[in-house]
């Protein structure tokens, strides 16, 4: 398979573009950026890197933030489902998830087909905000930028977190749709674990977009011992389809 | 098979289809896999594995379980490996290790004879005596000190860190340890057993059954368990691991392999066991001399015969288990030697005595003597003891090779003491007892005084249940606590001094009885004084075979019994970790801008700036001067580029926005225009100067605050805690890593970005010096600002990071007609300081006031409050003797270095705190702390280099480089 894209091609680019090219990935256009679509033509390592372990890198997929007084309220308004608890989740009938960071804090992950919903909430929010300054609805926050946005999938996934991080991420500790604000390897982390399909444990890990390739190379260091791989945004969809 | 090797069932570890083979100090050594290189070296028959620290006397195994330091060796590139732990392998190449020549004939043995002049504490009272001296022997101490050598070449290995959780955690898996995760496991909980061996069982696998005269019982016992274990899904267990530490909120630290686990555990139990302890006699140090334990670790474990004839000391049931295994390995049992005055009562003496051992009652080890060889035990000299305990009997000399030692245990419980437990001496139970668990703990087993096993089972599993309870596991029925409690199996004192001495009490460091005696003479009679001058206890074994003793003789020496004696303090490690586990795999983070990729392959010199990289300058290292002058021309007199994505950026929304700024900062920012940019300076509570940056007002609800690259998190802090005090409606986002950003700056700036499509106006009138718009650059959003840090028409243009290579990448394409350049920090640092604008943390420091810095006029006066405000009146009214000012220094003088002294009337009067050859100006230049007469420009004041030499430097205004801002008029 030919790569018929590469990052260089788009105004927007993933922060750990230059890996994922010496990965071999596939790249395709998704949001207006070159996303890694797959790193094998028929996809046959990844499924196995899957099982096992498997990381993708999601940065070219919308995300938005909001923050500040009335923030969630103006969300929900937006037709997102906000999750009651700080550090839930909710996933959205359009596949996107919308996690509570704290009271007045929402972050919105867009669904795995780059969809138009996050930058439709950032265009609203600002369209919203030059009507009428004054309203309480919050502080959109470009998570687009200041965070990169990583996948950890597979079974070995919670011990590769577990040379990472101190947090107790694993299934029976930390269920689906949970959020943990925390460190992993220093760093400042999210991770939101939202499993794709049945059986397999999957983890959303937001950081420092400045910090993403150390974090990137770091992941792909512990996943080692698992054979884990770099996996692509193909076989994510194809496990969250199936 | 040779003669030491003994016929399967012995050698539970062995795997007999698996030989392999070693080189042990340049010898061939065959075993088979599951040996340890000790136990491979005990199968040819020898024990001589090590030497001495302070007398390089022959040494080996005592305790047969990585405990003791006699087993000390040089693992390929490893120093201070255990024998008795390094598994073998093919091709193994192991060495002695302090020894002078070779380990049979170490040429340095002749220093125990001189042992008479080398009491303890010699080294505090020699040595620096006649004054000088101290360089003649330091040459001669350092070459004999160290245990190992360090390879520096060694190429780096892999070792890395990861956590581990668990409701309840089991330390030890031995009888007690087994049974009681088992029990932990089956009332729900998740459950880490951890133990140091290579195969689960402990005791179970090695000792001898009371009453069936054989290991079935145990060996069934263990076969159960581990069974039993391996069937709960929410057991994991960790052998061949090792617990190095109990730390707060039961923290433990596991080594095992290569990696460093991290535990956090709800509970605890501590089934460690005991530690069979030496006998203190003269020669008790010599090779073939080992605990009754380690004899029968030998038989079971490895299908050693640890000699051909024996003799046993003993005063409880474990030694004459010892002589009956030893008998039934085909040892000859030359004697029993039984220290009570009646022979101990127990199943196994009346086997003994069956058999028709010789037991010798009322009896004791006297003397060792070495063989021909002079590594090995040859013969034991028995005495007969008096009412008293005293060997004063009649002698008898009996030829052996191996020597068990069984005469009492000391508890396992180092770890107990790292999370605050206690041992304390019982002197009912003779010898140590654990006497508090702290709160999440739980002991079980020898560790906690139990030996028999059927009452060991039954407190590891009581043990295990209870910790259940307490981690919330509640439905499961107690298993009843065990009827027996600690029983005693120690002698109370198993000391035989001799007048000739060489009767060690710590066998790593050498240390006799005369020498605790000496010590308490010399007036260190408490435990932790005499403990720090002799050294007892401070070897690698940390007082795990020499404590118990040691605190016998110092008690009795002191006039007094030991009851109620603690040991001293301990420390983790419990066991040595290599630096190899405690560096692991190191997490060192960095922060890359979104340009990364395009500076290397400008070649740019990367510098780090707190956890980012940044272009220190573009090219080779070799041609860094000329480098930094060319990019600084360039921007001068062309148009440079830099990333200035390192800058903090921070947003402040909301209706309190202008409010937040003037109370955090030291200028005015309520009137502050929409559009427009001004200086911010930030400063402490104290008045000291923290950051400084340009705040943009966006709209009246909405600043965007830059913050030095070093300073953005600081004061992203700093702005939260303030707000949580003030309580204002504002919002504050860290966006520093949102928003990539350069610095487009030189006279051709403005033309080259009227070449890209944009909805922003750039000219002189559209866009003017301060100004700040919002807009798109080729359909790049930006923030762009009209900035003067170099000095030259400038323009900041920030965009969303996920984009900034794309910026970078349009930039250089634009400007590339106009010969545009990228300029890293160390131009950036001389053309601002042409321009005098200071860097905070080089020109200023943790003490320096905006007066002192020259910064008077960033402070508001006519505010009512801002932080740091009344600290700043206070500190000017009472004056400063010292002020930063530009000097200047002709081309050709030496240049001086930061930090080289100002000096006035002989006396350090301030420092220089940046300094660089200008290119806009025909002079050295820089800024210095001077004391205030001098700061007026056209004063002279003196710099001290670097080289000791003076050179006089002149006072001057700044800034050097266009004093008039016309520069900014273009």
């Amino acid at each position: 398979m030919a790569n018929s894209v590469s990052p260089n091609d788009f105004k927007r680019r993933s922060f750990v573009a230059k890996r994922l090219v010496e990965a071999g990935a596939r790249f395709e256009e998704v949001a207006g950026a070159a996303a890694a679509m797959a790193f094998s033509d028929d996809g046959a390592e990844e499924k196995a890197a899957l099982e096992g372990c498997g990381l993708a890198d999601l940065s070219p997929l919308p995300r938005f933030g909001i923050k500040g007084r009335g923030g969630p309220e103006w969300l929900a308004g937006q037709g997102v489902a906000i999750p009651e608890t700080v550090n839930t989740a909710l996933r959205q009938e359009d596949g996107s998830l919308a996690a509570r960071l704290s009271p007045s804090e929402i972050l919105v992950l867009g669904d795995l087909r780059g969809g138009e919903r996050c930058g439709a909430l950032y265009t609203s929010w600002a369209r919203a905000r030059m009507d009428d300054p004054s309203a309480a609805r919050g502080y959109a926050l470009r998570r687009d930028d200041s965070h990169a946005w990583f996948r950890l999938t597979g079974a070995n996934a919670p011990e590769v977190f577990a040379k990472l991080c101190a947090v107790d991420l694993r299934p029976h500790r930390f269920p689906a749709l949970s959020v943990a604000q925390t460190s992993v390897a220093r760093s400042s982390a999210i991770v939101i674990r939202e499993d794709l399909a049945a059986d397999v444990v999957g983890y959303h890990l937001l950081i420092d977009s400045a910090s993403a390739r150390y974090l990137w190379d770091c992941l792909i260091d512990a996943m080692a011992e698992f054979d884990g791989k770099a996996v692509g945004l193909r076989i994510l969809r194809q496990q969250n389809a199936g | 098979m040779n003669e030491h090797r003994l016929p399967e069932p012995y050698g539970l570890h062995l795997d007999r289809t698996r030989p392999l083979s070693c080189t042990f100090e340049g010898v061939r050594v065959q075993g088979y896999a599951g040996d340890t290189l000790m136990s491979a070296l005990l199968s040819t028959g020898q024990h001589l594995v090590s030497r001495s620290f302070k007398y390089h006397r022959p040494r080996g195994p005592i305790t047969m379980a990585g405990l003791d330091a006699n087993t000390y060796v040089q693992n390929g590139t490893e120093p201070n490996a255990l024998a008795d732990r390094i598994l073998l392998a093919e091709g193994l190449v192991a060495n002695a290790q302090n020894v002078s020549g070779s380990l049979k004939g170490d040429r340095d043995r002749w220093i125990q004879h001189v042992s008479k002049f080398l009491p303890v504490g010699f080294y505090y009272k020699a040595f620096y005596k006649p004054k000088g001296i101290w360089g003649f022997w330091e040459k001669i101490i350092r070459a004999k000190a160290g245990l190992g050598k360090v390879d520096q070449s060694t190429p780096h290995s892999y070792h890395d860190k990861a956590y581990l959780f668990a409701d309840v955690t089991v330390i030890g898996g031995g009888p007690a340890g087994l049974s009681a995760a088992l029990e932990a496991a089956e009332a729900g909980c998740e459950v880490v057993l951890v133990d140091d061996q290579p195969l689960l069982g402990g005791s179970l696998n090695s000792g001898r059954d009371s009453e069936t005269g054989g290991g079935d019982k145990r060996v069934t016992e263990g076969e159960r368990l581990r069974k039993a274990l391996a069937e709960q899904p929410k057991v994991t267990i960790l052998t061949d691991a090792r617990c190095t530490g109990w730390f707060s909120d039961n923290w433990l630290s596991i080594v095992c392999g290569r990696r460093l686990y991290k535990l956090r555990a709800g509970q605890v139990v501590l089934a460690t066991g005991a530690l069979e302890q030496p006998m203190v006699f003269r020669n008790n140090d010599l090779p073939g001399i080992m605990t009754g334990t380690a004899v029968q670790r030998c038989l079971r474990l490895w299908a050693v015969k640890p000699g051909r004839r024996a003799i046993v000391a003993t005063c409880n049931a474990q030694g004459y288990a010892a002589a009956l295994d030893l008998a039934d390995a085909g040892t000859e049992v030359a004697a029993i030697v039984d220290l009570n005055p009646e022979p101990y009562d127990c199943p196994e003496r009346r086997a003994a005595q069956a058999r028709g051992l010789r037991i010798l009652p009322g009896h004791t080890v006297w003397e060792a003597r070495a063989d021909g060889s002079k590594n090995r035990l040859g013969s034991a000299t028995l005495r007969g003891l008096n009412a008293a305990g005293e060997a004063d009997g009649a002698e008898e000399r009996i030829e052996c090779d191996v020597l068990a030692v069984s005469i009492g245990f000391t508890p396992l419980a180092q770890l107990l003491c790292h999370a605050g437990g206690r041992l304390i001496y019982n002197e009912a139970l003779a010898g140590l007892k654990v006497d508090h668990v702290p709160e999440g703990a739980f002991v079980a087993g020898a560790v906690n005084g139990a030996y028999d096993l059927d009452t060991v089972l039954a407190e590891g599993r009581h043990a295990g249940w209870a910790a259940a309870q307490a981690a919330g596991f509640k439905d499961r029925k107690s298993p009843g606590k065990p009827q027996k409690t600690a029983e005693r199996v120690n002698h109370p004192w198993p000391i035989f001094p001799h007048p000739e001495g060489k009767d060690f009490v710590d066998i790593d460091e050498d240390q006799t009885v005369a020498d605790i005696h000496n010590a308490i003479a010399d007036g260190f009679e408490h435990l932790e004084l005499m403990k720090r001058y002799t050294t007892v206890g401070m070897g690698p074994s940390q007082g795990r075979t020499s404590a118990l003793n040691a605190v016998r003789i110092t008690a009795r020496a002191n006039g007094g019994s030991p009851a109620g004696y603690t040991v001293t303090t301990q420390r983790p490690p419990f066991v040595p970790e290599s630096f190899g586990h405690l560096a692991g795999r190191a997490f060192d983070p960095e922060r890359l801008t979104a340009m990364h990729e395009r500076h290397l392959e400008l070649g740019a010199q990367m510098m780090p700036a707190g956890l980012w990289w940044r272009p220190g300058y573009y090219g080779p290292e070799r041609e860094r001067a000329e480098a930094i002058r060319a990019e600084a021309e360039a921007v001068r007199r062309n148009v440079g580029l830099i990333d200035v994505s390192t800058l903090g950026g921070i947003d402040v929304r909301g209706p309190d926005a202008r409010e937040f700024m003037q109370r955090l900062y030291t200028f005015n920012y309520l009137k502050q225009p929409v559009g427009k940019s001004r200086y911010l300076l930030l400063c402490e509570e104290t008045g000291t100067i923290s950051d400084d940056g340009v705040g943009c007002c966006f709209a009246d609800d909405h600043f965007y605050v830059t913050a030095t690259t070093g300073g953005a998190d600081g004061v992203y802090r700093s702005m939260l805690r303030w707000n949580a005090e003030w309580n204002l409606d504002v919002d504050i986002a860290n966006v520093t890593a949102a928003y990539a950003g350069v610095n487009i700056a030189g006279p051709n700036s403005r033309k080259v970005l009227e070449t890209l499509e944009s909805d922003l106006d750039f000219s002189a009138e559209g866009f003017p010096y301060l100004a700040v718009r919002e807009g798109t650059l080729e359909g790049i959003p930006v923030r762009a600002m009209r900035v003067g840090f170099v000095g030259e028409l400038g323009f900041e243009l920030h965009c969303p990071a996920g984009q900034g290579e794309a910026l970078w990448d349009l930039l250089m394409k634009a400007g590339a007609a106009q010969g545009i350049r990228p300029f890293g920090v160390e131009a950036q640092r001389l053309l601002r300081l042409e321009k005098g604008h200071i860097i905070i943390g080089q020109d200023t420091d943790g003490l320096t006031t905006p007066d002192e810095a020259s910064m008077a006029w960033a402070v508001g006066r006519k505010k009512p409050f801002f932080l740091g405000q009344r600290a700043i009146l206070v500190r000017e009214r009472e004056g400063t003797d010292r002020k930063l000012t530009g000097f200047t220094l002709p081309m050709r003088a030496p240049l001086p270095e930061e930090c080289n002294l100002v000096i006035r009337d002989g006396e350090i009067a301030g420092r220089v705190t940046s300094a660089s050859q200008a290119v806009g100006v025909e002079a050295i230049i820089g800024l210095a702390y001077v004391h205030p007469k001098d700061a007026e420009p056209g004063t002279t004041f003196k710099i001290k280099l670097s080289n000791g030499s003076m050179v006089e430097a002149t006072a001057a205004a700044i800034p050097f480089y266009d004093p008039e801002n016309k520069r900014q008029e273009l």
